[in-house]
């Protein structure tokens, strides 16, 4: 009994200060019903790494969707940014640009794609929190708009992304 | 970029804090001390063991297994505080708890962080084949050879915080996995003074869980499960006694981890999978009565390409102390 106690206490202690979305997750929907109107998402103009400057506009103009990927260059953005440009090849007329939102400067952002291997995507560099504010930006998420500017996903990166893509692109 | 998107490039290194144990305890059935988990000796009762990480990202490898290094402008670090402590329950049979404490302090791209948290606990037993210590000082007949294997389970508890959790507004506030895992674990040990070698091995399965929200948003509920996680371990160490019967042991060892794709909804996400090869170095002493045991030791990933793969790169520092009692 006396082990039981001594092994009880501590344990109830971290249980007690610990996550419970974590302890015991649940799968029930928390979306309010907010999270069920389509969003329009408004125009940018943001710089690329190679000085371009996209307009979202002339993209969903000559496309049927704009992915947009917030990396920070990470090892688990790292294994994202590789599945996408693999996967990128199946979707001609969807267009994905990777979102640089921690460099906080055009040349610092060129370092970082340049030293990670990843010159051959397109990136945008995100200096004035623009998208980070617009999309609410965290590491790895995954913005799709399609040709009407509706955001049709927003999430951490995952296989569903390609659910979605699909349904733009059948 | 504000100061919370900044913050979140920690994500690395609490990840690495999460995946890679690296806790050093005492071992052996002698009594020594050595590296590996926190595995009572055979005439041990009790042990309440203390150890400290020092963890400093060096790079990473891609998914092809290139080698990236770190920015040098860049500095990120994690330090772990491991409490932990282990119970006889009876001749064969021992169990025990690891509560980590985690700080990260990282600088990118010139901006600092600086956050803590509990980390993910973990709970083990395990079994001992064996119903006298095995170790020798001489080889006299086939028996001597016999080894000490040691056979065990454990549960690692999501006491963390983690991307799922409402309370995580940012990468910043992770300090946990957010999913169980059951591992099966096997030691096998064999001392012919002054040498020690062993092997130490683990599989482990995650439970799979719901998720309804990332970060703190509320999104499309769909149900997760990380790959299966392997992780093989090799050693050889050789112990010096000292004037008083104490003793000092020196450990080198050959690491390697790796953790299959992830599940979620009905799709596999390649990109989760990863492996890691690493190399240790451990230097143990223990007093004569072996109650206190102190320990250093250096864990080094292999910064080059193919020694690993989707994973960081990263040294650890471990300073530890224990103390047996009955």
């Amino acid at each position: 009994m006396l082990l039981i106690r001594r092994l009880l206490i501590p344990c109830l202690a971290i249980l007690l200060s610990a996550c419970v979305e974590d302890l015991a997750p649940e799968s029930k929907d928390i979306r309010n019903s907010d999270s069920f109107k389509i969003k329009i998402s408004e125009n940018f103009n943001i710089t690329t790494t190679t000085d371009e400057v996209i307009s979202l506009e002339d993209e969903l103009a000559n496309n049927d969707a704009v992915v947009l990927y917030f990396t920070m260059w990470c090892t688990t953005c790292g294994g994202h940014m590789d599945e996408i440009n693999y996967k990128s090849d199946s979707y001609p007329n969807i267009r994905f640009l990777m979102v640089d939102f921690i460099s906080g400067s055009i040349s610092q952002a060129k370092n970082y794609q340049r030293d990670n291997g990843y010159n051959n995507m397109t990136t945008l560099v995100d200096d004035d929190d623009i998208l980070q504010n617009t999309y609410d930006g965290k590491m790895a998420a995954t913005i799709v708009i399609n040709n009407q500017s509706e955001i049709v996903f927003n999430e951490v990166y995952k296989s569903r992304l390609y659910d979605v893509l699909d349904s733009l692109n059948p | 970029m504000n100061t919370s998107t900044i913050f979140s490039q920690k994500t690395i290194i609490v990840a690495i804090a999460l995946l890679s144990s690296s806790t050093t305890f005492a071992a052996s059935c002698c009594g020594g001390g050595s590296a590996g988990s926190l595995i009572l000796p055979k005439f041990g009762k009790k042990v309440v063991d203390v150890s400290f990480d020092i963890e400093t990202y060096q790079g990473k490898w891609d998914s092809a297994g290139k080698y990236i290094a770190d920015p040098k402008s860049d500095n990120q670090n994690q330090y772990r505080l491991n409490l932990a402590y282990g119970q006889r329950l009876s001749n064969n049979w021992q169990a025990g708890i690891v509560v980590p404490y985690v700080w990260n302090d990282n600088k990118v791209s010139g901006e600092t962080s600086k956050t803590e948290g509990i980390g993910d606990t973990s709970i083990h037993f395990w079994y001992e084949t064996f119903d006298r210590v095995t170790c020798v000082y001489q080889v006299n007949t086939l028996a001597d050879l016999r080894p000490a294997i040691y056979l065990g389970g454990s549960l690692t508890i999501p006491t963390g915080s983690s991307m799922y959790s409402d309370d995580v507004d940012d990468n910043y506030d992770i300090t946990g996995r957010g999913l169980y895992r059951f591992d099966t674990n096997i030691v096998i040990e064999k001392t012919i003074y002054p040498y020690t070698a062993t092997l130490q091995a683990s599989y482990g399965k995650y439970l799979a869980r719901p998720v309804n929200q990332e970060y703190g948003e509320a999104i499309d509920p769909y149900t997760k499960r990380l790959g299966d996680r392997t992780s093989l371990s090799a050693s050889l160490a050789y112990t010096v006694f000292l004037e008083d019967l104490d003793t000092l042991t020196f450990t080198a060892a050959l690491s390697k981890l790796s953790e299959g794709k992830a599940k979620t909804a009905n799709h596999e996400e390649a990109e989760s999978q990863f492996e890691k090869q690493s190399s240790a170095l451990s230097m143990a002493y223990a007093t004569p009565d072996l109650r206190y045991i102190y320990k250093a030791s250096w864990s080094h990933a292999f910064a080059s390409d193919n020694r690993g793969m989707n994973f960081s790169v990263t040294d650890i520092i471990t300073l530890g102390v224990s103390y047996a009692f009955n």
